[in-house]
């Protein structure tokens, strides 16, 4: 099963070139509402502000479509309607609040490009991005051997965790790993459920990990997102073999249902960000 | 200060609104007969910008004390980066160390904390029990909810933080 048998759909509009459109349209009003000026034309000016108000809006989606999100952009839009439906009765005090306005919305597009970070970037041909959808691309071929319930199991244990719900996620998935026996699928899949299991059973009952704890082996490592690192703790007594087995085992969960469960898809995509965040540690 | 078995703090901003007020009460009673004859209310109302503020922290402080048991029973312990929007409303415990603190002064103290698999914001609605500084290794209980209300990235709605260690720089952390 392939990632693009999803129905595709370009987008029309990328975030970067929506980005040129709050300078564009806040000093692009600004200008107009300067030539208006200059020519004589006896007209209200206030209807230039249209652009600043467009601006805000423009600026306050760039704020709603990334991960991290600006309060003071996501409400400019509130501002500009309150400062432009007040009228003024001098036209320079409008230009001057309007070339203001224009700078404001640049200073904090510039703030929201660099202190929010990027834009979620969703590719609209229903693929993911980025390292998980390479990961995901690649494990492939791995996972056509898997058996849809089990595959669908993967996504409810893989799911359950990502929601904090520890008790669920032993039961899931011990059933996910009766599912893959005599499955022929890469015992890889079945360690997965097994460390979740194991990982969740730990965290349900706030226990500190033992010693020993599940691992892949490297046998499975062409199929992990992360090598194994070994079983050894450092000075400070933390074994980074505990975390990276949980790691690994949930971003192969995850692979395994986004290509062998494509009805789970649209739950998956909803912890899309989560499982981004996992792989790129 | 203490009432009852709460310890109450009052913000550096609420002790200077009242300063403020005081002082241009002071300057105002001095020139005006008007505000002279009014002092009788003005007085009280100027204290009440104290108490109010000292009457809110209370209440949140026992409310917080009330709670804190409840999480340390149900609170899971878990890494920050495997916090996200599907365990929004979740109870949780994380252990690491403090990189920031913001809006002390509000009496809205917001903390970074940070583990080895990432950093957090942990809000509070009143000032912690202990006073907690940058590089302090901290347990933090609390609940995950979204920086906004209903948006934002997830956050910790912070119930308790308390140091766990003695202060420590961030590289051992890291």
């Amino acid at each position: 099963m392939s990632q693009t048998d999803i129905p595709t759909k370009k987008a029309a509009v990328t975030p970067a070139s929506l980005e040129w459109a709050v300078p564009v349209f806040s000093f692009g009003g600004a200008a107009v509402a300067i030539l208006i000026w200059m020519s004589g034309i006896v007209i209200d000016l206030r209807f230039t502000a249209v652009g600043c108000v467009i601006a805000s809006v423009v600026l306050a989606y760039l704020a709603w479509i990334r991960p991290k999100k600006d309060i003071v952009a996501l409400t400019t839009p509130i501002y500009a309607i309150i400062f432009f439906a007040v009228p003024l009765d001098d036209a320079v005090a409008t230009l001057v609040l309007e070339l203001l306005y224009a700078v404001s919305l640049s200073i904090l597009l510039v703030r929201l490009k660099s202190r929010f970070g990027a834009a979620a970037v969703i590719p609209q041909d229903g693929t993911l991005s980025g390292p998980l959808g390479d990961y995901v691309e690649k494990i492939l071929p791995a996972c056509t051997s898997l058996p849809p319930a089990a595959a669908h199991k993967a996504a409810v244990t893989f799911m359950r965790y990502a929601a904090g719900e520890y008790g669920d996620v032993q039961d899931e998935a011990r059933e996910g790993r009766i599912l893959l026996d005599g499955s022929g699928s890469a015992p890889a899949f079945s360690t997965a459920f097994e460390i979740l299991a194991e990982q969740a059973e730990i965290t349900e009952k706030s226990r500190p990990h033992t010693e020993w704890y599940k691992q892949f082996t490297s046998a499975d490592e062409a199929l992990l997102a992360r090598p194994v690192p070994p079983r050894k703790k450092n000075d400070e007594g933390f074994d980074a073999g505990f975390d990276a087995a949980l790691d690994n085992a949930l971003l192969l969960l995850y692979a395994a249902a986004w290509n062998a469960s494509s009805a789970d898809r649209p739950h998956l995509r909803t912890a899309e960000t989560f499982a981004a965040k996992v792989i790129e540690g | 200060m203490k009432i009852g078995n709460v310890e109450v703090k009052v913000s550096i901003l609420s002790i200077g609104v009242f300063v403020v007020f005081t002082i241009f009460l002071l300057v105002a009673s001095v020139y005006s007969a008007e505000v002279r004859s009014q002092l009788i209310w003005l007085i009280p109302g100027l204290f009440m910008l104290l108490v109010i503020p000292i009457a809110l922290n209370y209440m949140s402080r026992r409310e917080y004390a009330d709670i804190t048991p409840a999480y340390e029973a149900e609170a899971k312990t878990v890494r920050v980066k495997l916090i996200n929007e599907n365990m929004i409303g979740k109870p949780v415990r994380i252990e690491g160390v403090v990189e920031k603190v913001r809006f002390r002064f509000l009496n809205r103290p917001q903390f970074i904390v940070a583990d080895r698999s990432g950093e957090i914001s942990c809000k509070m609605f009143t000032n912690p029990i202990e006073d907690i500084h940058e590089h302090d290794v901290v347990e933090v209980l609390g609940m995950v909810i979204h920086r906004y209300v209903a948006v934002g990235d997830p956050v910790i709605n912070c119930v308790s933080i308390k140091k766990i260690e003695r202060k420590s720089g961030p590289e051992k952390e890291r």
